[in-house]
C-alpha cells in the first residue's frame, strides 16, 4: 500500500491538437477532473508514464441547448450539467441521474465526459444517456467521428476511445413531445456507487406507448438497453400505471429513493412483464456492494417503478425536476 | 433538547439538584453554588479546542515536523497465514536515502498486547490478557500483519524501499470463521494457544440454577445474533513520532487515548526501561472511538528512532488502517430468557463467541464488558454468562465505542421483545417492569445504583416517538397510512434500553487527579489527563473548574496531553472523563476557592464563611458591594514580599468507589419497502440519563454523533473480508460505507437530568452510549413492521428481502 504517486510526466496542452499529439497509447492517460484517475494511480491500479491534463483546453466546458438537442463539452462538470436550466427543462432525465450522485464535491470536480470515459457500468450518467439516445463525438488527429453511446462502452473499463483520440462532445437529441422519463437507483448510501440503476424514457400518444427506452446500469460489463422489455411495451396501451393521478405519487416523483412513494394504484400487467424481461437481460455480479441475485431482482423492481413514474410524468406533461441545492 | 426537566414534576433543574428524586436522601454536596444557580455549569459554552480545529491551526501528528526527522513506513503481509522463510533487505538498505530497514530479527524479544488500556486491570485480571505479539511479526497471521519497516528521508524513498524488500513466504492454511477455528484440525494461529482458544471468561455475577429456572419458566425465548466489524473510522489515520533525546529519554507524540498507560506499556512491556525515561505527548486527536485504546504505530516509530538516532514519523494510509488492528470485535451471541406469564424475567443466559482476529488486543475485556452491560440492565434472579474468545486469521479487533454494549444489546433487546410478545405485553411495559432501578445492584456488583432515570427516559422517549399512537400491538402490521396488513411500504416502531458505566470504578484502576494554578491575573491553569478526541471534555472540565472556583469560563486555560506535566490517569474511555476527572477538578477547584476566601477574608475583615465568589470577584454575601477581585488576591499572593508569598495551587483527586451507571432509552420509527428491502429510518429519539449536563450542547452533540454511528452500524457499516484470502475488501471510504448528511433521519435528543450524588454537579457519563440503542430499536421496529427478525448486522436490504421471503406472510402471524 502506498501513499505517494509514482513519478509521471505531466503535460497541460492548450489546444486539442496539442493534446491529441500527446495522447499516444496505453502508457498515457488523459485527465479531465481526475476523480477516478488520481485515486487509481495512488492505488497503483494504473501506472501511466504520462498524464495529459485537459484542464487548460479552451472552450470545452460548454453546455449548449437548441431546438435540435443538447451538446456538452469534455470539460463540462457534472455540477454544471445538473445545475443547467436547459438540462433540467429539456433533459430532466439527465439532471435526475446526476442529481442521484450524492457528493457535490465530486460533481464539481468530475466531468460528464470523464464519468463516461472511466468505462464503468455503474455510471449514473450513462444509463440516462442510453435512454436518451445520446451520441459520442470523438476527435482524432486526422478526423472526427460520432458513434451512438451504446457503441462507446465495450467492457468493464474499456471504451471505444482510440490512441490519439479524445471524446470532445456528447450530443443528446431532444426528447419527443409527450415523453416522460425517470431515473432510479439503489445504493448503500446517498454517496455510494449504484448497486443497480435504471433510466427509462417513454413517449405516450393516443393511449399507447409510442416509444420506450430502458437502460440498466451496474448489472453487466457495460450499461445495457433492455431491448426485449422495450419491445414488449412498444405500441402497448398505457395501463393504469402506479402514481398516475395520485398526489402522493406526484409529490414523490422526483425523489431518487422510492421509499416513500405511495402505491395506491396497481401496476399494469404490461409494466410487470416488461420489468421481468428487463431483469432477464441483466447479468450482474456479486461484489462488496450487493449480490448478483439481489441486483437481478432489483432490476425488475426499479424498471417497474421507473416505468410507472415515467408514464405518470408523460401523462402529466411535466417532469418536475427541481434545481439542486444551492442552485437557483 | 432538555425539556425533560420541565416535564418531570417534582424536579427543579435550577435547584442544583437538591430536589432530585434521589433515594439516597442526601443532596449532592458538590452541586450547590449561591442560590443554587450556576454560572458555567449547564451552559452551552464554546469548547476551547474548536477554534484551532475549525481554522486548521490545530497540530495533528501528521503536521508535526522535527529537525532531521525521517519518514517510517511499514511492510505488511499479503497473506493471511504464512511462515516467513526469509527476508532480504539488502536492496532496500542500499537505496539512497534509506536510514534503516528492520524486521522481526531487530525487535525486542518481549511479547506484548496492543491494548494499553489493559494496564488499568488489576493484576489477576491482567493475567488473562494474552501477550501474543512482537512489534514486527515472525509469522504472518492476517493480511496486513506487520513484517518489516523502513525509515528514510522522505515518504517516496520509504515506499520505494518497501517495494525492494524481498520476503519469501510459505503460505499456511488459514481460518476466518471463529466456529471453524475451534474445530479439531484447524490451522493453529499461535503456538501457545492450542485449539485457537484465546480465552474463556465466565461472567463473575452468574448466579442460580439456570436449567431449573428455564424449565420452571412459563416461556423461554432464544435469539442468536451477530454484529458487524464496524470500523472506528476516525478522520485522522494513525500516526506517531518518536525521538530519543540527548539525555537518553524518549519522547513519543501520538493520538493515543491513554497517554499514561501507553507510557507504562512502552516502558515495561516493550523496551524494558523506566517509565520516567519516557515523555508521552498527545497530539491533537482526530477521533478515537476506541481505536486509540491500543497501540497503533508508536512501537515502530520508537524502534526506528532508536536505530537511526533520528526522530521518525510513522504513518499509515487509510487502506492500511482499514486492514489493520482496530475494528469492533465480531461476536456471535445467543441469549436465552425465561419469563413468567405475568411478564417477569426469571433467567437470562448469554453465550458469546468472540473473534479476536489474529491477536488478542481488546477481545477479552470487551467480552467481559458486554456481559456486564447486557446481563446488568434487567433484573433477573438467575443469570449466566460465558464468553469464548477465538483466534482467527482475520484482522485484529479492538475496542470500539460502546465496548461490547452495542454487540450485546442487538441480541438482548430483540430477545426482550420476543419475551414481551410471548406474554402479550407491550414491550415498553415489559421493560419498565423488569428494568433495574435506584437501590438495586448495578452492572458490576456489589455497587448499587445511586440514581437511575431510566423510567423517565422511557416515558419521555415514548412520548416523542408517539409510541401510544404508533405501536398497535403484537401482530398488527402497519402500512404507511396506518394499520393495514398488506401493502408495499410498512411502518413500524421499536425501542431499546441500556445501561453503561461512567468509568470503571470498582473494577479498573480508577482514580484521577487534577492540578490547578491560580496565576497572578486571576486566570488559572488547569492541568488534566483526559484525551480530547472531539468529545469536548476540555470544555466540560473547564466549566467545572470555573464553577467550582467562582471564576469566569474564559479565565480557565487547560493543559493536557503531556505526561511530564499532568498527573497519572487511565485516559479517556468508558464514558469516564467528565465523571472521574470532573470530580478531581472540582476537588482542586474547591481547595483553590477555600484559599482565596481565606485571603479575601483578611482583606474584607470578615470570615471566609461570609464570602462568596462569582465572576472572578469575591464579595460579602450580606453586602455584595464589598468586593475584592480574585486577581488581586492571586497577585498579592505571588508578589508578597513578606512571609506569606506563594503561588496558589491545588491538587485535586478522585477515587472512584462506584462506576455510577447511566441509562438510556432509544426509539426508532422506520418504513420498509418490502420490494427492495430498504429500511428507511424516519425518526430516532434518544433519551439519556445524564445526571447533569455540564455542557448540554456537547452532550447533545455526543448523542447525535452516537446516533449517526449507530445508524451506520445498523444499516451499512461492515468490514467485508474475502472468505478465501482474508483480505479486507472494504478498505476505503469508497467501499466501507458510512452514512452522509443526506442519509440522516431526524434525530431527537432528550437529556434527563436527575443528578447523581457522586458525580461532579451530579453528572454521569455519556460518550460510549449514543450508539447502543440504535440498531436494536431498528431491529425491533422491523419486526413491528414486517414480522421478521434479522440475526446479523448490518441489516441490509438483501437480508431484509431474504427474511421476508422466508417469513410466513399471514398478517396475523404471531411470531415466536
Amino acid at each position: 500500500m502506498h501513499r505517494v504517486l509514482l513519478p509521471f510526466e505531466f503535460a497541460e496542452p492548450t489546444t486539442v491538437r496539442g493534446a491529441l499529439a500527446l495522447i499516444d497509447g496505453e502508457k498515457t492517460r488523459a485527465l479531465a477532473g481526475g476523480v477516478d484517475l488520481v485515486l487509481r494511480m495512488r492505488l497503483r491500479q494504473v501506472l501511466p508514464e504520462k498524464v495529459v491534463s485537459l484542464q487548460k483546453l479552451p472552450h470545452l466546458d460548454y453546455v449548449r441547448a437548441d431546438d435540435l438537442g443538447l451538446a456538452f463539452g469534455a470539460l463540462a462538470s457534472l455540477r454544471q450539467l445538473e445545475a443547467s436550466r436547459a438540462v433540467r427543462e429539456g433533459w430532466p432525465l439527465l439532471a435526475e441521474a446526476i442529481g442521484s450522485i450524492g457528493s457535490v464535491q465530486v460533481k464539481v470536480q468530475g466531468t460528464g465526459v470523464g464519468n463516461l470515459c472511466v468505462g464503468t457500468p455503474a455510471s449514473d450518467v450513462a444509463p440516462a444517456l442510453y435512454a436518451l439516445g445520446a451520441r459520442v463525438r470523438l476527435t482524432g488527429l486526422a478526423d472526427e467521428r460520432e458513434i451512438p453511446i451504446e457503441e462507446f462502452f465495450l467492457d468493464v473499463g474499456k471504451t471505444a476511445v482510440r490512441p490519439h483520440e479524445l471524446v470532445t462532445e456528447i450530443v443528446v437529441p431532444r426528447p419527443p413531445a409527450g415523453s416522460g422519463a425517470a431515473f432510479m437507483k439503489l445504493a448503500k448510501t446517498s454517496e455510494d456507487i449504484a448497486k443497480v440503476n435504471v433510466a427509462v424514457m417513454v413517449s405516450v400518444g393516443d393511449g399507447a406507448y409510442a416509444d420506450v427506452s430502458i437502460a440498466l446500469g451496474s448489472v453487466a460489463p457495460t450499461p445495457l438497453r433492455a431491448v426485449e422489455a422495450e419491445s414488449l411495451l412498444r405500441m402497448a396501451p398505457v395501463g393504469e400505471a402506479a402514481g398516475v393521478g395520485n398526489p402522493a405519487g406526484a409529490a414523490a416523483a422526483n425523489r431518487v429513493s422510492p421509499a416513500l412513494e405511495a402505491t395506491g394504484n396497481p401496476v399494469s400487467p404490461g409494466l410487470e412483464a416488461a420489468a421481468q424481461a428487463a431483469a432477464q437481460a441483466a447479468v450482474p455480479i456479486s461484489d462488496v456492494r450487493s449480490t448478483a441475485s439481489y441486483r437481478k431482482e432489483m432490476v425488475r423492481v426499479l424498471v417497474k417503478d421507473a416505468l410507472a413514474r415515467a408514464t405518470a410524468r408523460a401523462l402529466a406533461g411535466r417532469s418536475d425536476v427541481q434545481a439542486p441545492g444551492g442552485v437557483s | 433538547m432538555r425539556d425533560a426537566l420541565d416535564k418531570n414534576p417534582g424536579f427543579d433543574p435550577r435547584s442544583g439538584g437538591t430536589s432530585a428524586p434521589s433515594t439516597t436522601g442526601a443532596p449532592p454536596a458538590t452541586s450547590r453554588t449561591i442560590e443554587g444557580e450556576f454560572s458555567c455549569v449547564g451552559k452551552p459554552l464554546p469548547r476551547p479546542d474548536v477554534a484551532a480545529k475549525a481554522t486548521g491551526a490545530a497540530v495533528y501528528g501528521a503536521d508535526l515536523v522535527l529537525p532531521g526527522m525521517l519518514t517510517g513506513r511499514i511492510l505488511t503481509s499479503p497473506y493471511a497465514h504464512a511462515k516467513i522463510l526469509s527476508i532480504d533487505t539488502s536492496k532496500a538498505k542500499a537505496l539512497a536515502g534509506v536510514a534503516a530497514v528492520i524486521t522481526h530479527e531487530d525487535v525486542p524479544k518481549l511479547r506484548f498486547t496492543r491494548s494499553v488500556m489493559a494496564e488499568g486491570l488489576p493484576p489477576f485480571a491482567y493475567e488473562g490478557e494474552n501477550q501474543d505479539q512482537f512489534i514486527l511479526s515472525d509469522k504472518a497471521r492476517y493480511v496486513g500483519d506487520w513484517i518489516a519497516a523502513v525509515a528514510a528521508v522522505d515518504t517516496y524513498t520509504a515506499e520505494k524501499a518497501l517495494d525492494l524488500i524481498e520476503v519469501e513466504y510459505e503460505q499456511l492454511p488459514a481460518v476466518f470463521d471463529p466456529e471453524e477455528a475451534l474445530k479439531p484440525g484447524s490451522p493453529i494461529i499461535h503456538e501457545g494457544w492450542p485449539g485457537n482458544v484465546a480465552g474463556v471468561i465466565d461472567h463473575p455475577f452468574s448466579r442460580g440454577d439456570l436449567d431449573k429456572a428455564l424449565a420452571d419458566s412459563d416461556y423461554v425465548v432464544e435469539f442468536r445474533g451477530r454484529n458487524s466489524r464496524q470500523k472506528q473510522a476516525h478522520l485522522e489515520p494513525d500516526v506517531a513520532v518518536a525521538r530519543w533525546e540527548p539525555d537518553g529519554r524518549l519522547t513519543v507524540w501520538s493520538p493515543n487515548q491513554n497517554a499514561h498507560l501507553a507510557k507504562k506499556t512502552m516502558a515495561q512491556r516493550i523496551l524494558g526501561i523506566n517509565e520516567g525515561d519516557i515523555r508521552w505527548i498527545t497530539t491533537t486527536v482526530g477521533g478515537g472511538f476506541g481505536a486509540r485504546l491500543s497501540f497503533g504505530v508508536e512501537p515502530v516509530a520508537v524502534l526506528l528512532a532508536k536505530i537511526t538516532g533520528k526522530p521518525v514519523k510513522v504513518f499509515v494510509t487509510r487502506e492500511e488502517d482499514f486492514s489493520g488492528w482496530s475494528s469492533r470485535t465480531e461476536q456471535r451471541q445467543t441469549i436465552r430468557m425465561g419469563v413468567t406469564k405475568g411478564g417477569t424475567i426469571t433467567a437470562i443466559e448469554q453465550r458469546i463467541l468472540s473473534d479476536a482476529g489474529a491477536y488478542f488486543s481488546h477481545s477479552g475485556t470487551i467480552s467481559a464488558v458486554n456481559m456486564q452491560a447486557t446481563l446488568g440492565v434487567m433484573r433477573s434472579p438467575v443469570v449466566s454468562g460465558k464468553a469464548t474468545i477465538v483466534y482467527t486469521n482475520n484482522p485484529t479487533s479492538s475496542g470500539m465505542r460502546g465496548y461490547g454494549n452495542p454487540e450485546g444489546s442487538f441480541v438482548l433487546q430483540q430477545a426482550i421483545d420476543m419475551a414481551a410478545e410471548k406474554c402479550g405485553m407491550d414491550p415498553l411495559e415489559f421493560r419498565l417492569k423488569n428494568a433495574k432501578g435506584t437501590g438495586e445492584p448495578s452492572m458490576w456488583e456489589p455497587v448499587t445504583l445511586t440514581s437511575c432515570a431510566l423510567e423517565t427516559c422511557i416515558r419521555l422517549g415514548a412520548e416523542r416517538i408517539g409510541w401510544k399512537e404508533k405501536w398497535h400491538g403484537w401482530g398488527a402490521s402497519t402500512g404507511a397510512a396506518g394499520p393495514s396488513p398488506g401493502g408495499r411500504y410498512r411502518r413500524g416502531v421499536g425501542m431499546s434500553i441500556m445501561t453503561h458505566a461512567s468509568g470503571a470504578g470498582g473494577f479498573l484502576l480508577e482514580h484521577s487527579s487534577a492540578i490547578i494554578k491560580l496565576d497572578e491575573d486571576g486566570s488559572v491553569q488547569l492541568a488534566v489527563s483526559p484525551c480530547e478526541m472531539g468529545q469536548g471534555i476540555l470544555g466540560a472540565l473547564s466549566q467545572i473548574a470555573a464553577e467550582g472556583m467562582g471564576l469566569r469560563y474564559e479565565d480557565v486555560h487547560v493543559i493536557t496531553g503531556d505526561t511530564d506535566v499532568t498527573l497519572f490517569d487511565i485516559g479517556s474511555h468508558a464514558s469516564r472523563s467528565t465523571y472521574a476527572i470532573g470530580n478531581a477538578v472540582l476537588d482542586a477547584a474547591r481547595q483553590v476557592r477555600a484559599t482565596v476566601l481565606e485571603r479575601a477574608a483578611g482583606i474584607l475583615e470578615t470570615s471566609p464563611r461570609a464570602l462568596d465568589i462569582r465572576g472572578g470577584s469575591v464579595f460579602v454575601k450580606a453586602d455584595p458591594t464589598q468586593t475584592v477581585a480574585v486577581a488581586e488576591i492571586a497577585r498579592g499572593a505571588i508578589y508578597d514580599y513578606g512571609l506569606e508569598g506563594r503561588h496558589i495551587t491545588a491538587t485535586g483527586k478522585h477515587q472512584a468507589l462506584t462506576h455510577c451507571p447511566n441509562f438510556q432509552a432509544g426509539f426508532s420509527e422506520i418504513e420498509v419497502d418490502t420490494e427492495t428491502g430498504v429500511i428507511k429510518v424516519l425518526k430516532y429519539v434518544v433519551a439519556h440519563d445524564i445526571g447533569r449536563a455540564i455542557n448540554p450542547l456537547t452532550v447533545e452533540s455526543c448523542l447525535q454523533g452516537g446516533a449517526y454511528q449507530g445508524l451506520g452500524y445498523a444499516l451499512t457499516e461492515d468490514l467485508i473480508i474475502d472468505e478465501h484470502t482474508g483480505k479486507v475488501l472494504t478498505d476505503s471510504f469508497a467501499t466501507y460505507k458510512m452514512l452522509s448528511a443526506l442519509d440522516m433521519p431526524e434525530v431527537e435528543v432528550i437529556l434527563v437530568e436527575e443528578p447523581d450524588p457522586s458525580g461532579p454537579y451530579g453528572a454521569k457519563g455519556v460518550g460510549e452510549t449514543g450508539i447502543t440503542n440504535v440498531a436494536p430499536s431498528i431491529a425491533n421496529a422491523l419486526y413491528d413492521a414486517c414480522r421478521i427478525r434479522i440475526h446479523s448486522l448490518p441489516m441490509t436490504p438483501e437480508k431484509v428481502l431474504a427474511a421476508l421471503a422466508a417469513a410466513p406472510q399471514s398478517p396475523d402471524y404471531n411470531g415466536g
